[in-house]
């Protein structure tokens, strides 16, 4: 039923299109790529806010609660007079202006209110909450320090993983996946809608080679163009030190990379079958696999998004792959690998039946 | 060339590129909903609101313990439900909820002792920004608590002043702000493939074989697709203002800058399909630079308050302003350093430039052929 000589054959010729075309490789790592450093960039900012910091009083308590906004993980404070802060705030230059007023260690000594202006341009609920939250868990931190506070609640954090895994880090995964589903898809999808258009499916179909071999030979062309997508990606992630699985867990990571390209590429497949037209292909695969990305979780914690988006990540296999990476690149775990590797195999095999049926009906017709 | 030679090459081209959009209908379908789609995914990506679901186990169910409560739900950082100890850990295994806090028993008698207090909190720190939400917001909700409580034992308090009349939440934020990159998308989509079209066909050489002056072919072709992207704009407008609910301060303002924007997307639409010459290149190049070019030019907030690296390149880019003058028209507020006016002015300078380019790039092709 296999002929791999014909299989060869039919994956050489597809390589070879694949690599005199740069634009279409640089159009499919662009958006990868641009995400990355993106997340790359944005790491150093994401949390904190830019803050103008007046402090009108030098006395003791109002230097130490500047201390602690200024060191605060929230702010990225920018000491400025009260004329600077309210120009800065007009040129959003900052998101806020914190002022220490004049007679805050009078007020506080005396118990009086001693209240810390916060004038917030408030454009974005987003930024604002963040600002809302930040300077209260400031002035905590200030009672925290104080030898008698008057606030006795303390928090006792336990965390449920072994480490904080930091946002560039936690978003490359869902890139990873993002860009390895776009590859998979566009390229295979190409290739055959490609085979329609010039119509050398025809010569294809009537050569003595079985409907199996030539979708296998397409299959193999989308797994080969997209694995050498990721090996870039996944090569630009370990060199800045965002993919770190250690021992065994790379190679279940390098595992469900290879799984998940050889997924995308039988779903382009299918999609090419169907399609015909290379614009179709694009236009409904892109889109495709950017629902894929966001209904699986996107670069957000699933647990954050509404019931039914949770439901229905559920039913996305691209939701296994991002856990299983996950697992395997932030913990050195196998919790539910099996499970994850059972789902995303069997997306490529049902895709791979999918991709032969539909082939035999459009030969029929 | 007589100028109404060349506004007739400028209708017939235009007519010509219309004309064939519609043939191929099925593409045509797509790129008028593809920034449609865009609005949803991008809803979905919002939809995570910056409020973490945590469980709250109560073992004292006192006026202080409930107080505290309230406090937590006022912070506006919390989705709280209440539940029991062994309920909460199922929920945070399922991955339903990212932490649980604990209001321990004889809180109430503690709190009004002054007796300290241990408040257990779980965390599921799988990601650290989330985290630090959770670890500043319930230090919020304690000062809160104590403010409320104990007016006289906690005095140092925030006081906030905003700049802008009211808050605007961040899908009434982020829909303008996807609007601008569903305009970007139909634009660079349907004037990108009716350009490469022309190249695929082979028909360009026809069209540089006549005595029409290029730029009005290049003016044509601008005109065509963007009475194309008109309606996918429309849509995403539609969808915006009365399905969301985002309407714009200023009607006028919309529409003016719209139709520059629609202008703009579109000769650069153009130029990309001029010089990309099959439509197999254009489609995914201009999905491939939409996603990157919306997340780093100001899209969930000023780009400024972002990595200065990032702000940097984003004003270079013609989405940054965008962004600022729609964000102007509908709430108000400018996300820029520069004025609206100078926002606008530099949009008609990328307009300006993008033609010229495009026509000097189809004076260069036809050296070529």
């Amino acid at each position: 039923m296999l002929n791999w000589r014909s299989i060869w054959a039919l994956v050489r010729k597809d390589l070879t299109i694949w690599s005199r075309q740069p634009t279409t490789i640089a159009a499919t790592l662009l958006p990868a790529i641009g995400f990355l450093l993106i997340i790359l960039f944005e790491a150093s900012a994401v949390g904190r806010n830019p803050v103008a910091l007046v402090v009108e009083d030098n006395g003791p308590r109002a230097q130490q609660l500047a201390q602690i906004i200024t060191d605060s993980d929230a702010f990225v404070a920018h000491p400025m007079t009260a004329q600077q802060a309210t120009a800065a705030l007009r040129a959003v230059d900052v998101a806020a202006a914190i002022t220490i007023p004049a007679d805050f260690d009078a007020n506080v000594s005396a118990h009086r209110p001693a209240p810390v202006q916060i004038t917030i341009n408030n454009l974005n609920l987003d930024f604002t909450n963040d600002l809302r939250r930040s300077l209260p868990a400031a002035i905590t931190r200030y009672y925290g320090e104080q030898p008698e506070s008057a606030i006795k609640i303390r928090v006792r954090e336990t965390d449920l993983r072994p480490v904080d895994i930091s946002l560039p880090q936690f978003e490359l995964i869902p890139t990873l996946v993002l860009l390895i589903t776009v590859a998979g898809v566009v390229n295979s999808g190409l290739a055959l809608a490609r085979e329609f258009e010039e119509q050398t499916l025809k010569e294809l179909l009537l050569a003595p080679v079985s409907r199996v071999s030539l979708i296998v030979g397409k299959f193999l062309t989308g797994w080969v163009t997209t694995l050498a997508v990721a090996a870039v990606a996944t090569g630009l992630g370990a060199a800045f030190g965002l993919l770190r699985p250690e021992g065994s867990s790379w190679l279940f990571t390098l595992g469900m990379i290879a799984l998940l390209a050889l997924a995308s590429a039988g779903l382009g497949v299918t999609l090419g079958v169907l399609l015909r037209r290379t614009q179709r292909v694009v236009g409904v695969s892109i889109p495709l696999a950017l629902y894929l990305f966001f209904l699986s979780g996107g670069i957000s914690v699933p647990a954050f998004l509404p019931d039914w988006v949770q439901t229905i990540g559920r039913f996305i296999p691209t939701y296994y792959a991002v856990h299983a990476l996950e697992m395997a690149d932030f913990y050195n775990s196998t919790e539910q690998i099996a499970r994850d590797f059972a789902v995303v195999g069997a997306t490529a095999l049902v895709a791979l039946g999918v991709g032969v049926l539909a082939i035999r009906r459009r030969a029929i017709a | 060339m007589s100028l109404a030679y060349d506004l007739r090459v400028i209708r017939a081209v235009a007519v010509n590129d219309i004309r064939g959009s519609l043939v191929d209908r099925t593409f045509t379908i797509l790129s008028i909903l593809t920034p449609i789609n865009f609005l949803f995914l991008m809803i979905l990506f919002v939809l995570s609101g910056g409020q973490a679901p945590t469980a709250v186990v109560l073992q004292d169910n006192g006026p202080y313990a409930r107080e505290f409560v309230a406090a937590m739900e006022r912070s506006q950082s919390f989705i709280i439900q209440e539940t029991t100890a062994a309920r909460a850990q199922d929920l945070l295994r399922q991955g339903r909820i990212v932490a649980i806090v604990t209001v321990p028993a004889n809180f109430d008698a503690d709190v009004q002792s002054g007796t300290p207090i241990d408040l257990p909190v779980v965390v599921n720190n799988l990601n650290v920004d989330f985290t630090n939400d959770i670890r500043r917001a319930v230090p919020l909700s304690i000062t809160s608590f104590y403010g409320e409580e104990f007016p006289n034992r906690v005095v140092v308090k925030a006081a906030e002043t905003d700049l802008q009349p009211r808050d605007t939440n961040y899908i009434q934020y982020l829909s303008v702000s996807i609007l601008v990159v569903g305009l970007m998308l139909g634009g660079l989509l349907q004037a990108g493939s009716n350009a490469a079209r022309e190249h695929e066909r082979g028909t360009i050489k026809e069209l540089l074989l006549s005595p029409a002056a290029r730029w009005a072919i290049e003016t044509g072709k601008v005109v065509g697709a963007a009475v194309l992207n008109l309606i996918s704009a429309a849509i995403v407008l539609a969808v915006v203002t009365l399905v969301l609910g985002v309407r714009p301060l200023s009607f006028s303002e919309m529409v003016g800058f719209s139709l520059l924007l629609i202008a703009m997307f579109v000769a650069f639409g153009t130029l990309i399909g001029t010089l990309a010459r099959n439509r197999r290149t254009v489609i995914p190049l201009s999905m491939g630079t939409a996603l990157p070019l919306f997340f780093m030019s100001g899209a969930f907030g000023p780009a400024n308050w972002g990595s200065p690296v990032l702000a940097a390149i984003a004003r270079a880019s013609p989405v940054y302003y965008g962004i600022a003058v729609f964000q102007f028209a509908f709430h108000g507020f400018t996300t820029t350093p520069s004025s609206v006016v100078a926002n606008t002015l530099i949009l008609v300078g990328f307009v300006i430039a993008a033609i010229l380019l495009s026509a000097f790039v189809l004076r260069h092709a036809s050296v070529a052929h």
